[in-house]
């Protein structure tokens, strides 16, 4: 069947990407599997009309950010994730090697950690990045400039470029 | 200054391997599109509904009242009516029964098991494996109460996203007027004087075809062939129901309320 031999070659391509956009979303490996094997399903019943638009990759990522911002919003499972207490501020010129990311990540807000990972990991723009969370692309640059601000502070000395 | 990107990818630093369940997920798909064909047929069907809204035509009354329905189907003269050809005054040679406003006996599950018998001891099903469709409360054949009447669906097992469908109702019988767009409405002519609708539905990939004809008591009983994944016409075995095999279904004898 073509359906099923390609949508195997987009798998076997994608699904480790996509997992590891999932994972930067909701913070917990196995939530990040369920979330990309529920939109990889979604994927296959609209695999005739996504493939013929030749919208693969952004169906797919359309479908696995709004499952795990369905899922953030909902509450599960994020309270297993959630930090008791946030990573300590470093100093800058402090050893560079005792940050974490994931820490950080978890603290932030849901709607600031999502468009953080849709703009700087995923690479979107800011009107793509509104588009797929249903947000203004003011808010969407408010929370990209916020959310940025709390990872430099949370990670110390690890600061980055904002890209614009 | 460290990117970003490099940055969110120290978050992978434990990184399990990947055990997604291709099959299942592939199972699953099937599963849901199977479903969302089965609620496309639902809504086609819905357009051949609209479609068979009363419309009798011919009105002088007599032609095959009281009698029984035609049997042997003859690919006679046949008026082809569509949005370009709409129907004149005085084109035709047939008459129909006045069909009844309501029930001529109220719909019930003792009758619906009877015209399960009758369908199955007939000759007239094709010759195709066969299954239920999913949300349709009877198996494969099987007629059940619906508010308007009977229905009985199945679906071929050796082609997804076909099925047909019985129904017997209270409707009116011909052509509605004016035809609906993506449908074409055939009256044709069988060998006893009797007459049967042919609707031919085709909205982009999804076709029904419907022949119906009058029962006996003057309700409709129709046959549709549903694909809603039409491509081209076929032939051979797993073909769609062509008009031949729908009317043997929609002229069985001894169908009424």
């Amino acid at each position: 069947m073509e359906r099923d031999r390609e949508f195997g070659e987009f798998v076997d391509a994608r699904a480790l990407v996509l997992r590891r956009t999932a994972y930067l979303l909701c913070g917990d490996w196995h939530r990040a599997e369920d979330l990309v094997q529920t939109a990889l399903t979604k994927l296959y019943v609209a695999w005739p009309r996504v493939r013929r638009d030749g919208s693969v990759d952004a169906y797919a990522r359309k479908i696995l950010v709004r499952a795990a911002v369905d899922d953030s919003r909902r509450g599960f499972r994020r309270r297993e994730t959630v930090v008791e207490s946030l990573p300590e501020t470093s100093v800058p010129g402090d050893a560079p090697a005792d940050f974490d990311v994931r820490a950080a990540l978890a603290a932030l807000p849901p709607g600031q950690r999502a468009v953080v990972v849709l703009r700087y990991w995923e690479d979107l723009g800011v009107a793509e990045t509104a588009r797929l969370l249903g947000r203004t692309e003011g808010t969407v640059k408010s929370q990209a400039a916020k959310g940025l601000a709390a990872l430099r502070r949370l990670l110390g000395r690890h600061v980055f470029e904002e890209q614009t | 200054m460290t990117d970003i990107r490099q940055t969110l990818e120290a978050a992978f630093d434990d990184e399990p391997p990947l055990s997604l369940d291709l099959a299942a997920i592939r199972r699953t798909g099937r599963r849901r599109v199977a479903v969302r064909r089965s609620l496309t047929t639902v809504a086609a069907l819905a357009t051949v509904t609209a479609v068979c809204v009363p419309a009798v035509l011919g009105s002088s009354g007599g032609g095959q009242a009281g009698g029984p329905p035609p049997r042997a189907v003859v690919t006679g003269p046949a008026v082809v009516l569509s949005p370009s050809n709409p129907p004149t005054a005085g084109s035709w040679t047939w008459s129909a029964s006045p069909s009844p406003s309501t029930p001529p006996r109220p719909p019930s599950a003792g009758r619906a098991a009877e015209l399960t018998a009758m369908l199955a001891k007939s000759d007239v099903l094709p010759n195709v494996p066969v299954a239920g469709v999913p949300g349709n409360p009877g198996g494969p054949w099987e007629f059940v109460v619906v508010p308007n009447g009977y229905r009985a669906v199945a679906a071929p097992t050796d082609r997804p996203g076909r099925q047909v469908l019985v129904t017997l109702e209270v409707r009116g019988f011909g052509c509605p007027e004016p035809v609906p767009a993506d449908t074409q409405c055939v009256v044709r002519m069988t060998a006893n004087g009797g007459a049967l609708v042919v609707l031919d539905y085709r909205h982009e990939r999804t076709r029904v075809l419907t022949v119906s004809a009058q029962a006996s008591d003057g309700t409709l009983f129709s046959a549709s062939a549903v694909d809603s994944d039409h491509r081209a016409d076929g032939t051979g075995p797993g073909a769609r129901l062509g008009y031949e095999e729908l009317a043997k279904i929609a002229t069985l004898p001894g169908v009424s309320f």
